[in-house]
């Protein structure tokens, strides 16, 4: 080969090699220009992807900041709540443990946090919550869980104190956990004692107040007998002036016929003196007059002895009470009030036991229903008629059945179910307060927990029965 | 097989030999692509062989003379196309170290269906670097020249050996660098 020829083949093939470049550059070229355009697709893509990270990260960060607020603001609210409220794991060691649970229990938060929840309540309770926890996830049982109880806390300093504990499950999917909320409730328990002891006074001014009601009529009813008793005994101070001059003339007649000298004169000055004095009405009406100041004597004895026993104030506990006796002794006081507008038939079990009360509650209690049904034959009764006031007891199982009854215009059926609420009333200004009833359902059900019901029919009359436990039920003014 | 090594073969055989070599070992290669070679084609690796083997015949030097001696010159013309690749390392052993790692992975961005060796380094102890080759093609000679002027490159004292562990065929062989102390 020549070198001429051998650069004649160079040459060609360095042309083709030369087109073929040209050719693979244009590809390549073209595929350079479609990468460039998936690039840019790429590119565009991932700016907004980019973009949409930007908005989810500004979101996250005002989502973050949102539940910070809210972590605060539940912290602030867990931190200003009054109660003492902690959180505890399953085996009771304490997690969260608010600022007024430091201020009920004198330990601070950081003495706290990890130690057992039981170290809150006095010794001989402090397995209580523990074991009722086991329980309650051993059986699911509730128990204490969910129950609001009282129970005596424990401060750091020793002393103990009353609290309201509660204790319920929180609703994590993660682990057990306990929140408790304890109310520290001693000033509660003063208050309380200061109101029981305020009842205590208010139910006797109410009782002062119905003799103050009644007085006018007992005066009444005590004047009567003492207007007659004082009647009789002038009478008697004058017969006896009359008897003293009998009594004077048959002396100077006894004195006479020891001489015989003017004894016919003595005699007849005797006899006149019989016929002045009228001897014989004297004899007949003396004793008569007597027994009735002794007959007035006494029932101003019974009446002011019925005051005395009406008035009493009760103890704390209750005593066996001859209920017939007390109602008798409520209806000598009330008499003025019904005597003239009503007949009172007693229908009395003679065989009813001792029944568990508070003689002067339960007198209240007669006395507002017996004063109520007088009222209502009043509003019914025309003028010089009467209607009737049945009082029955029974024995009824275990249960004292006390009934009263009147032939009163009887209550509307709307007014039927607010009669026991406190001050309502139908009666005119000055005639009620709308307390008497109201007061006779706490002391019936919440002193004595028996029950007190009402059955009326308009235009018929009325009839409350009152039931009581022949056992003490062990409900007391406390427990009420 | 990447048209830069046959346009650089061709380039090195003009060089080394003559023009009229070069056209003649492609006329009597009877080639599928006439010997039409652009750097930036793909051509197929048995046109390779056969050129190899036609200018052994045609020059009577060895085929593993005349691939080593090809690998020094290729080696040449990377250092003026890619010298990036070359300044970093400060030793031959250095270099080696990045073949596989990052001038494979480099040239596999630009070609995903590049066919590259393997290039496995070590240093057993200080001084002393053994470097396995693996390939099917078998150009392990190439390889042992571009190694050589790697060394000449860095200009250091290193004796170089090379065992073939595949029983002839050189797809598998250790070259066990020692340096000078």
């Amino acid at each position: 080969m020549e070198e001429l020829d051998a650069l004649k083949s160079k040459l060609a093939r360095e042309r083709k090699a030369r087109q073929q470049a040209e050719t693979i550059l244009e590809e390549k070229s073209r595929e350079l220009y479609l990468a460039h355009r998936e690039l840019e697709r790429t590119t565009t893509k991932l700016k907004e992807e980019l973009s949409e990270h930007q908005r989810l990260a500004v979101e996250l960060g005002e989502k973050e900041a949102k539940l910070g607020r809210s972590q605060q603001r539940l912290s602030s609210i867990m931190n200003s709540v009054m109660d003492a409220v902690i959180s505890f794991d399953g085996d009771g060691v304490l997690q969260t443990y608010n600022r007024a649970a430091e201020r009920i229990f004198g330990f601070s938060v950081t003495e706290m946090i990890g130690q057992k929840a039981e170290i809150l309540l006095p010794e001989p309770h402090r397995g209580d919550v523990a074991t009722a926890i086991r329980t309650y996830l051993e059986t699911r049982d509730p128990g204490l869980i969910g129950v609001t109880r009282e129970v005596e806390g424990r401060r750091k300093d020793g002393s103990h104190f009353p609290m309201e504990m509660a204790i319920t499950e929180m609703d994590l999917a993660e682990s057990d956990m306990f929140v408790g909320i304890y109310r520290d409730i001693t000033r509660r328990k003063e208050r309380d004692a200061e109101r029981a002891e305020l009842e205590r006074e208010l139910s006797q001014a109410q009782k002062l107040e119905s003799l103050g009601t009644l007085a006018g009529g007992i005066a009444h009813e005590i004047n009567t007998p003492v207007q007659y008793v004082g009647d009789n005994v002038r009478f008697l101070q004058d017969a006896f002036a009359d008897i003293a001059g009998v009594l004077d003339a048959y002396a100077a007649l006894a004195a006479a016929a020891s001489g015989e000298a003017g004894l016919a004169a003595a005699i007849d000055t005797a006899h006149a003196a019989c016929a002045e004095a009228d001897t014989e009405y004297l004899v007949d009406e003396v004793p008569r007059s007597i027994a009735q100041t002794l007959e007035g004597i006494g029932r101003i004895s019974e009446i002011v002895k019925a005051i005395k026993e009406f008035s009493h104030p009760d103890g704390k506990e209750k005593t066996a009470l001859d209920i017939n006796h007390a109602i008798a002794t409520t209806l000598t006081v009330t008499r003025n009030q019904w005597k003239y507008v009503a007949d009172i038939v007693e229908d009395l079990d003679a065989a009813l036991p001792p029944v568990p009360c508070l003689p002067g509650e339960f007198n209240q209690v007669v006395l507002n229903l017996v004063v109520n049904a007088a009222h209502a034959i009043e509003d019914v009764c025309d003028e010089g008629s009467k209607g009737q006031i049945a009082v029955q007891t029974r024995k009824d199982g275990d249960w004292a059945e006390i009934t009263i009854a009147d032939t009163g215009g009887g209550i509307p059926q709307e007014n039927l179910k607010k009669i026991f609420d406190p001050f309502f009333t139908t009666k005119e200004p000055g005639k009620g307060t709308g307390q008497g009833l109201a007061i006779a359902h706490t002391i019936i059900t919440k002193k004595h927990g028996g029950t007190i019901a009402v059955r009326s029919r308009p235009g018929v009359g009325t009839a409350f029965t009152i039931r009581l436990p022949l056992a003490d039920s062990g409900v007391t003014e406390e427990a009420a | 097989m990447k048209g830069v090594v046959f346009t650089e073969f061709l380039d090195m055989v003009e060089g080394k030999f003559s023009l009229i070599t070069a056209e003649r070992i492609i006329e009597r290669c009877d080639l599928p692509s006439g010997g039409i070679y652009t750097a930036v084609g793909t051509y197929d690796h048995d046109e390779m062989v056969a050129l190899v083997m036609q200018l052994s015949k045609e020059t009577g030097v060895p085929i593993p003379d005349l691939l080593r001696t090809f690998g020094e010159f290729l080696f040449g013309r990377f250092v003026e196309g890619y010298p990036a690749f070359f300044e970093e390392p400060k030793t031959t052993f250095a270099f080696l170290d990045t073949v596989h790692d990052h001038i494979h992975v480099e040239v596999r961005k630009l070609d995903a269906k590049a066919e590259l060796p393997t290039l496995e380094c070590r240093q057993p102890a200080p001084g002393k670097q053994i470097v396995t080759y693996r390939s099917a093609r078998g150009l392990a000679d190439l390889a042992e020249g571009l190694i050589r002027a790697a060394i000449a490159h860095y200009g250091e004292d290193i004796a170089l050996s090379m065992e073939d562990l595949s029983g002839g065929d050189k797809t598998e062989v250790r070259f066990v660098l020692d340096k000078a102390a």
